[in-house]
């Protein structure tokens, strides 16, 4: 009678069980790390948005103060293109269309304090979706009249 | 009888053949995916770095050293109308006077087959002094212009200025618009 030599049957379960710790952790981790590098590009588109949006603002407010407070005086726009404009007045965010950028919703909402204003308090949003969350970049920011 | 050789047989060596001719795919596009990510995410760093330092120049130049617009280096002409006529259209070439007539010219140029936007300077009778490119050649800067406005006659021009970033990788091309406005200062 020959004798061979092999593996029983329970340490080959145990070692396809480890195994399979080993690809479920890789496959978890190279998952997230996909994901946070297109949060990271987004983000970064995100804020040039904002960033875009809050200089095109104050270079209305330096035109022209009084037509600048009479426009934005609480109120929420939306802001769809690239080329800003003070066309679209929203109620809510999702009054204003995901389409800047493909993926972004950008609005800015104004308060205005007191009258008559010598200030101006705004926030900009650029918002997107992903796997169902809402992921978002703010700026706050006072305009004040210069003179 | 001869000596028996333990190894595989061929249907052994088939299926380890095959499952690994199924798994190395897998993980080279994983692996090359998260790389050109990776590089995505890096050329929009860059880009948004080189983008800011250009603005930043820019925006230098025009409210600390701009006393005026002119259309041409040899003249002194304004080029910003009034702001109730047609909308402005934007020029390509920025020319500025300091308040000691020393002039810089913005405007988009082309070195080492890479577009960048460069400043050269002048002194007051404009004989060239010097010139320096605002970004680097591992980005490209295009569709560079600006266009300004008066609100009255007395008023200082607003100057808008706009320019995007370019960058080109094997897998994606990636773009950055820039515009600003602002007012130029009294000196």
């Amino acid at each position: 009678m020959s004798i061979k030599k092999s593996f029983s049957l329970i340490e080959v379960l145990i070692f396809i069980t480890i195994l399979s710790f080993f690809f479920v952790t890789s496959a978890a981790i190279i998952t997230v790390s996909m994901h946070q590098n297109t949060l990271k590009i987004n983000m970064l588109k995100a804020s040039h948005y904002n960033e875009q949006l809050l200089d095109w603002i104050k270079g209305e407010k330096d035109t022209n103060w009084n037509d600048f407070v009479l426009t934005t005086s609480d109120k929420t726009f939306c802001f769809k293109t690239d080329e800003p404009s003070w066309l679209e007045v929203i109620l809510t965010k999702d009054d204003c269309d995901i389409t800047l950028g493909g993926i972004f919703r950008r609005y800015a909402v104004f308060k205005t304090d007191t009258v008559p204003s010598t200030q101006v308090q705004v926030t900009t949003y650029t918002e997107w979706e992903d796997g169902g969350n809402t992921y978002s970049t703010k700026l706050y920011t006072v305009l004040n009249i210069w003179e | 009888m001869g000596i028996k050789h333990k190894s595989f047989t061929l249907i052994e060596l088939i299926v380890a053949v095959g499952v690994v001719g199924f798994v190395l795919p897998s993980v080279f596009n994983i692996f090359f995916t998260m790389i050109r990510q990776q590089l995505i995410l890096v050329s929009y760093q860059e880009m948004k770095q080189q983008g800011d330092s250009i603005e930043r120049n820019i925006k230098n130049i025009l409210q600390t050293r701009t006393a005026y617009l002119t259309d041409s280096l040899y003249a002194t002409n304004n080029p910003c109308p009034l702001f109730t006529t047609p909308t402005p259209t934007f020029s390509p070439e920025m020319y500025i006077r300091d308040r000691n007539e020393y002039g810089i010219k913005l405007y988009q140029k082309t070195v080492s087959g890479v577009d960048t936007i460069a400043s050269d300077s002048a002194d007051r009778n404009n004989s060239f002094l010097k010139t320096y490119n605002l970004s680097s050649k591992d980005v490209l800067v295009s569709d560079f212009g600006y266009s300004c406005f008066k609100v009255n006659d007395y008023s200082l021009p607003f100057v808008t200025t706009t320019f995007t970033m370019h960058k080109s990788t094997v897998f994606t091309d990636m773009v950055l618009p820039y515009s600003f406005k602002l007012q130029l200062r009294n000196y």
